[in-house]
């Protein structure tokens, strides 16, 4: 359908001629301003004019459109939105929909896209020992695998947990090592998920003295850390 | 809101979002929230060795703490 032209004394009422001239509902229309006209002194006197170009929205060919464009491409029209975003507003209206404020900031960090989330209530959303932020992770890992296609390397912290956590692990298994060392035997942690027996491993990855091995069954193992050769045989033995 | 909840999250994971349906069936203190999904969806939000629903229920529970309620999650075959 082509623009027709309408005039009113304000803008408000050219687009009221328009709708009432055109039968459409004012916010069916598609306007364009063509012209404001003051004329008369200084615009004071009454006799401003404006006028505009009006034409029912063409709801259907946009309809149409978009279901080309799901239908042609199932996949892309969806990857406007990155894993980042998503990611972000996955998690923002996850965090509305428990009546949480979540504030999430990206970042990277060894190929690892970080969802750092501040939140009032953080304690509701890491949940006991993290498993709620365990759950979260694990969600969100799905949702951006099965949207893009593809899995992605990616960690989800809220308030500083992780880190923390990250930290008091450490302390730990260093307090365990030295224990080990002066004992000679072998020690073992408390239950600790995937995430944090990483931390443990990695950190005695390169120590030539000490080896650290996952034990037991399930989500949860313990973090055996013990001598290597020699000094261990002897431990053993008591 | 519980009911928001699940159906967000599920919707995320299945094939065919637009057959999700999730209803609440509040009792005084506990919630039923019952997932539908279509069949070919079912595996999607049970997971391996059943680690989605439980992820989901997870959630759910941290939810229902802060609703002072117990939610249980249902998934209906």
């Amino acid at each position: 359908m082509d623009f027709e032209e309408f005039e009113g004394k304000t803008y408000e009422e050219a687009v009221k001629k328009a709708s009432i001239t055109l039968g459409v509902e004012e916010k069916d229309l598609e306007i364009e301003v063509k012209e404001v006209d003051t004329k008369g002194i200084l615009g004071l006197l009454g006799s401003k004019r404006v006028r505009i170009l009006a034409r029912k929205k063409e709801h259907k060919n946009i309809a149409e459109e978009i279901l080309k464009d799901t239908t042609e491409k199932t996949d892309s029209t969806l990857t406007t939105e990155t894993p980042e975003e998503y990611g972000k507003n996955f998690l923002e209206a996850l965090g509305k929909k428990l009546g949480l404020n979540v504030n999430t900031k990206i970042s990277h960090s060894n190929g690892r896209l970080l969802f750092l989330l501040q939140c009032d209530h953080g304690d509701i959303l890491i949940g006991k020992e993290g498993e709620v932020l365990e759950a979260l992770q694990f969600i969100l890992r799905l949702a951006i695998a099965k949207r893009y296609k593809k899995g992605l390397k990616m960690l989800i912290d809220i308030n500083g947990y992780r880190e923390k956590r990250k930290k008091a692990i450490t302390v730990m298994a260093k307090r365990l090592a030295s224990r080990v060392k002066r004992l000679g035997r072998p020690m073992k942690t408390e239950p600790l998920n995937p995430y944090e027996r990483r931390i443990i491993h990695t950190l005695f990855k390169h120590n030539k003295s000490i080896r650290t091995k996952s034990e037991g069954e399930g989500h949860t193992k313990k973090v055996v850390i013990s001598l290597i050769k020699n000094v261990q045989t002897d431990g053993n033995r008591r | 809101m519980l009911r928001d909840l699940i159906e967000f999250i599920a919707k995320a994971l299945v094939d065919n979002p637009d057959q999700v349906k999730v209803t609440e069936i509040e009792g005084e203190k506990t919630s039923v929230i019952e997932l539908n999904v279509a069949k070919d969806d079912l595996g999607k939000v049970i997971g391996k060795q059943g680690r989605t629903a439980r992820a989901m229920r997870t959630i759910l529970s941290a939810a229902s703490t802060k609703a002072k309620k117990r939610a249980v999650l249902e998934i209906i075959e």
